[in-house]
């Protein structure tokens, strides 16, 4: 990784025995439980693990939508969960959704204007000539004017990280931002994806149960454990970059892949019997 | 009127589909022919057959309603009728927006705010605005306050109702989203949960519109007839009752009917320029 310029050194990720627990009517839920993971100023940090462990939960804390039941999360030193700090969401810690979320009143132009516009970073002429510029590198100048209900899925997407890189990140939060789309399409969002990063590497927590997806992007994978959500397995995917589809034919890549599903596969069986109790 | 014209003239111009839309408006224009013939018929049996014909018989012929509509639209009192009733409509109407619209998104977004606010609103809500006449005009000091404040509840609760439900179905990755930008909590309801609300307050609004139309008729007779100035279009129906002018009762109640659908398609006109934006899937 060669990362230049003032970017490199922010975005460190420190999260220490974090528990996150909710309040049912059975008593508390462990949705985090005593889960430590640091991530390095630039890497893109993969999160996998079976659907319904808890990775959301803990990209929501570090979001700062709510806030833990103890341990801490700090980034680059600065706590931002913990005993004593209210959960505070903040333009360092963007997130990208799942299903999207572009203001579908706004084009794409002034859905990436609104960060800086929301924090008084730039004024509106500023805001608009960083926003062309930033979409014009994505390759969506031709988007700008758009509504979303134009756009393709795709588009969407792109536009949304755009509009998050607009807030000048230290890390990046992707929420399975891929899941709903077809394969060609998300092959083409991965290459994108990283051609952004190449740009600027913002240091990225992605979390996917896709384990293609994962080896693909990853500099490292996080296998999680069936709820409560803890780190059983990492990763570091020694593949250099930039990364090529046509990697993915690769042993190395395969062997990745394997490595990973039979990680995940454990889980995955631990977390569907516990959903069987759940249901009950 | 101009945009229904033109929005006919290039259907017309596609030739196959059976000769559709024409046909439709064909059997339209018959309709209401026929309608109105029979209305005519109905009206001068008397003269024609030396029947009346029960019930029906009372109403006035159209050829005469049309003649006392021609003598209306030269007289500056109807238009003031018009004008009158148009003024109490978007005094009150624009009350409700103003004061509905707010206490929606209020309600929708803060908790503590809901739960003390709610239980007030849901008791009076169920109230029918005309139930408040009376005691609207013990409170307000003017007539005139007392009809726009009725007209006002018949618009207010449907607003801010339709104001809440659209608030609270937001969808929470925008607002989310917005606040992971750097977005305070006022910004968010300002630029992320009203406009999403949007199309749900056209919708009340256009509800609402319709009640104070309601409303306003229904005040104004009341005022009217209790010896009041009044005066708008409710007014107008009333005096021509008092005077037994049944060819001016119905003109009455079309120039209603029309305000009525004029402001609707105004508001929906408004709501388009509000909303341009076309909704995501």
């Amino acid at each position: 990784m060669t990362a230049g310029g003032a970017g490199a050194a922010r975005g460190r990720l420190v999260i220490e025995n974090a528990v996150k627990a909710y309040d049912t009517p059975a008593g508390p839920a462990l949705a985090v439980d005593n889960c430590s993971l640091s991530v390095e100023p630039g890497e893109i940090c993969m999160i996998v693990g079976p659907s319904g462990c808890g990775k959301t939960t803990l990209l929501n804390a570090v979001a700062g939508f709510h806030d833990l039941s103890s341990g801490r999360i700090a980034l680059d030193g600065v706590e931002i969960a913990g005993e004593g700090v209210q959960a505070e969401p903040g333009p360092d810690r963007v997130v990208v959704f799942q299903n999207g979320a572009l203001f579908p009143w706004m084009t794409a132009l002034d859905n990436v204007m609104f960060g800086p516009l929301a924090q008084g970073a730039l004024g509106p002429a500023q805001a608009r000539d960083k926003a062309r510029a930033m979409m014009a590198d994505a390759g969506l100048a031709d988007a700008q004017d758009m509504y979303p209900a134009q756009m393709s899925s795709g588009i969407r997407r792109r536009v949304e990280i755009v509009r998050a890189m607009m807030n000048d990140p230290a890390i990046l939060l992707l929420d399975e931002p891929y899941r709903a789309m077809d394969s060609l399409t998300r092959a083409m969002m991965h290459e994108a994806l990283l051609e952004m990063h190449a740009r600027r590497p913002v240091t990225i927590l992605f979390i996917t149960h896709d384990l293609e997806e994962a080896v693909f992007l990853g500099h490292r994978i996080v296998v999680m454990s069936a709820r409560p959500c803890r780190p059983t397995l990492e990763l570091d995917i020694d593949m250099p970059f930039p990364r090529k589809y046509a990697m993915t034919a690769g042993d190395a890549y395969r062997g990745y892949v394997q490595a990973a599903l039979e990680a995940v596969h454990v889980e995955a069986v631990k977390s569907f019997a516990a959903g069987e109790k759940e249901a009950a | 009127m101009s945009g229904a014209l033109s929005a006919m003239g290039p259907r017309r111009a596609r030739p196959a589909r059976r000769a559709g839309p024409s046909q439709a408006g064909r059997r339209a224009a018959t309709s209401i022919a026929v309608f109105l013939l029979l209305g005519e018929l109905i009206a001068r049996a008397p003269a024609l057959f030396g029947v009346e014909v029960p019930v029906l018989g009372v109403l006035p012929a159209p050829s005469g309603v049309v003649a006392e509509a021609l003598r209306e639209l030269s007289d500056p009192a109807y238009w003031q009728s018009w004008y009158l009733s148009f003024l109490r409509v978007a005094g009150g109407f624009l009350a409700a927006l103003a004061l509905g619209v707010p206490l929606g998104l209020l309600l929708a977004t803060r908790r503590s705010f809901r739960n003390v606010v709610f239980p007030v609103f849901e008791v009076l809500r169920p109230i029918p605005p005309i139930a408040w006449v009376p005691a609207a005009i013990i409170f307000w000091p003017t007539q005139e306050l007392s009809i726009v404040f009725v007209i006002f509840l018949g618009a207010f609760y449907t607003i801010t109702f339709s104001t809440y439900h659209g608030a609270r179905q937001v969808d929470p990755a925008l607002v989310q989203s917005a606040r992971s930008m750097g977005s305070g909590q006022w910004r968010v309801l300002w630029r992320v949960v009203l406009p999403a609300a949007m199309p749900g307050i056209v919708t009340g609004a256009a509800i609402g519109m319709g009640i104070t139309w309601e409303v306003v008729v229904a005040a104004e007779l009341i005022s009217g007839g209790s010896g009041g100035s009044g005066g708008g279009l409710g007014h107008f129906m009333w005096d021509a009752y008092l005077a037994n002018n049944h060819e001016r009762i119905v003109v009455a109640m079309i120039s209603i009917g029309l305000a009525g659908y004029l402001s609707s398609t105004l508001l929906r006109r408004a709501g388009r320029l509000l909303a341009p934006w076309q909704p995501l899937k």
